[in-house]
């Protein structure tokens, strides 16, 4: 039975502590959002119910959990579907075969150095009923995801976001994430539909139904929205309202569908007019819900964290070993793909470092893999440890590469880039 | 065709080809992995009780010949916690086969366990079985004249994930 008392107590230890956190750590110059990650894990089992655990099952009891879970899932849902308006993969063209390389180089090179790493691991760490192809591919996505909306608070704090690295990294960070989630939506099909071949079909025939239908039907239908909003200046309390309920019955339907409703929302965000000032307007109508939900995913992600399922050296020495290979592949490949394109050190080595940034998304995607027991509780804490790592040494790592001179405006491609951008355009 | 266009087409082969064909290569491979069985769990062991309590240093059984054991597992790393014991015993799972060592028992509350000695649990995994149980012994290091008590353990429930 819901105990609205403990609800309402639960919400408000919450977002005081992500309020508190996050200033603390925007006092150190990082972004509010790594605090408010802090701030759930703090509030989990690593540290809350280590040090008062009486304290931590009266507030947090493992049978109220079920609601908080609800709510943040609704912010998730919201999330994800500015997550896919925001993203714009035609920035991608506007910005030569340069950003192309970059981008698909970011994703395949850690994709396949997690599963290279994965034959070390899942014989160490998965889950007895998940294959190899389910574990292998899952670990691709996750360390080679990256986090749009982090990514781009931190260049907008930097003064980076019109500059030619910030756009670039934009750009990747967009094709990075629509990537990644179609895999993760292709891992979830494979685990849903094991051992079964019918359900596999249904399941992939729907899904294709529903993508076709949101291309080509949807997209249509919801363009209204900007039409109307190009009219008027403004957006209706009605229309507002209905594209609220076309983001709860988009996700709806991927739930029904058996792969996870954030699939939806995030679909629907991405079938969205993006003309920057509507794209923006339904960003800050939104926003408010967000702000106060998600610091709720934040906690529920940090009360399924416990670092101290990683016991003993050898566990600590995997955890390091997943840092390491998730920050050489999303960094090494970036910078990489950026040099041999012909951009700078410095600023291939910027780029590397803001790709590596994983944030809020890889929590999602982890939260999703422990959901489907695709990853066991031990192997979700130490990536989430990878992901607070791989977030928090962004920004640091950034001021110290990127000086004010290498940010550069976008136009001021160096010339060999430029030649190299020609060259693959032409092609 | 440029030399500017061979060389994007170069970098791209060698930076997003290349690693996808090895992709392919490395799922393939993976097929012939195994993931650790799962022992995480519940269980509850039958066995000579009196003497299984004494090789652990625990309080004799006050009912019958079962107990309560609860086993926590992180991929192939085991820690065994047998109701009444003072002590968990830490082991690993090798294939079927579940190893587990206690470097000394301690003294028991009720001060019955004058001996304290190393302890070693061996056993394997009967995973066809439903439910899964566990096949084994129990024996002292070092001890010629201490006869190994043997046991079957039956899971009764998985351990509740994140626990």
């Amino acid at each position: 039975m819901l105990d609205i008392g403990r609800l309402l107590l639960q919400i408000l230890i919450i977002l005081a502590a992500s309020r508190a956190v996050g200033g603390v750590f925007r006092a150190i110059g990082q972004p509010k959002v790594v605090g408010e990650m802090f701030a759930g894990i703090f509030l989990g089992p690593s540290l809350l119910g280590w040090f008062a655990p009486k304290v931590s099952a009266v507030i947090f009891p493992a049978a109220s959990l079920g609601y908080l879970n609800t709510l943040s899932q609704i912010g998730l849902v919201i999330f994800m579907f500015l997550v896919g308006m925001n993203i714009n993969p035609n920035e991608l063209k506007s910005q030569g075969h340069a950003a192309v390389l970059a981008s698909h180089a970011s994703i395949s090179f850690p994709f396949v150095l997690a599963a290279l790493f994965s034959l070390y691991l899942y014989p160490r760490l998965a889950e007895e009923n998940v294959s190899f192809a389910s574990f292998g591919l899952f670990m691709g996505t996750a360390m080679s995801i990256t986090a749009f909306p982090v990514l781009a608070r931190i260049l907008a704090e930097r003064k980076m976001l019109q500059s030619r690295i910030g756009t670039i990294a934009v750009a990747c960070a967009a094709v990075d994430d629509v990537t990644g989630w179609c895999i993760l939506g292709y891992v979830v099909f494979l685990i849903r539909s094991a051992h079964d071949s019918t359900s596999f079909r249904l399941l992939l025939g729907g899904t294709l139904l529903f993508v076709l239908a949101m291309i080509f039907g949807v997209r249509k239908l919801v363009g209204n929205f900007e039409r109307a909003y190009r009219k008027h200046g403004s957006m209706s309390e009605n229309q507002l309202v209905l594209l609220f309920l076309l983001t709860l019955g988009s996700a709806l339907c991927t739930e029904w569908m058996g792969i996870h409703p954030l699939f939806g929302a995030f679909l629907l965000g991405a079938v969205m007019p993006k003309e920057p000032r509507f794209v923006a307007y339904v960003s800050e109508r939104l926003h408010a819900i967000v702000i106060l939900l998600l610091p709720l995913f934040f906690a529920f992600t940090g009360l399924r964290t416990s670092v101290h399922l990683i016991k003993g050296s050898e566990m600590w020495t995997y955890c390091a070993l997943i840092v390491l290979v998730a920050t050489v592949g999303k960094f090494g490949g970036s910078a990489l793909a950026s040099q041999l394109c012909g951009m700078p050190l410095r600023e291939s080595l910027a780029l590397g470092i803001l790709m590596n940034t994983r944030g809020l998304m890889e929590l999602v995607v982890l939260n999703i893999g422990l959901e489907i027991h695709v990853i066991s509780p031990t192997l979700f804490s130490m990536m989430v440890i990878m992901a607070l790592v791989t977030t928090f040494m962004t920004t640091p790592l950034l001021a110290w590469t990127c000086s004010e001179k290498t940010v550069q405006v976008a136009n001021e491609i160096p010339e060999k880039a430029q030649a190299i951008c020609r060259g693959g355009s032409a092609a | 065709m440029s030399r500017r266009v061979k060389d994007f087409f170069v970098a791209y082969l060698f930076l997003v080809g290349l690693p996808l064909a090895g992709l392919a290569v490395i799922l393939q491979y993976g097929r012939q992995l195994t993931a650790p069985m799962s022992v995480n769990g519940v269980w509850t062991v039958e066995a000579d009780l009196d003497r299984f309590a004494q090789l652990l240093c625990m309080r004799p059984a006050e009912n019958g010949s079962r107990i309560s054991m609860v086993i926590s597992q992180s991929g192939n790393n085991v820690v065994f916690h047998l109701a009444g014991s003072p002590q968990a015993v830490n082991g690993t799972i090798e294939g079927g086969m579940v190893r587990a060592f206690s470097a000394t028992a301690k003294q028991a509350n009720d001060g019955g366990c004058k001996n304290a000695a190393s302890v070693v649990l061996a056993a394997r995994v009967e995973h066809k079985s439903e439910p899964r149980t566990l096949v084994g012994s129990l024996s002292v290091l070092g001890c010629a004249s201490c006869i190994p008590v043997t046991f079957v353990a039956s899971r009764e429930a998985l351990l509740v994930k994140g626990d």
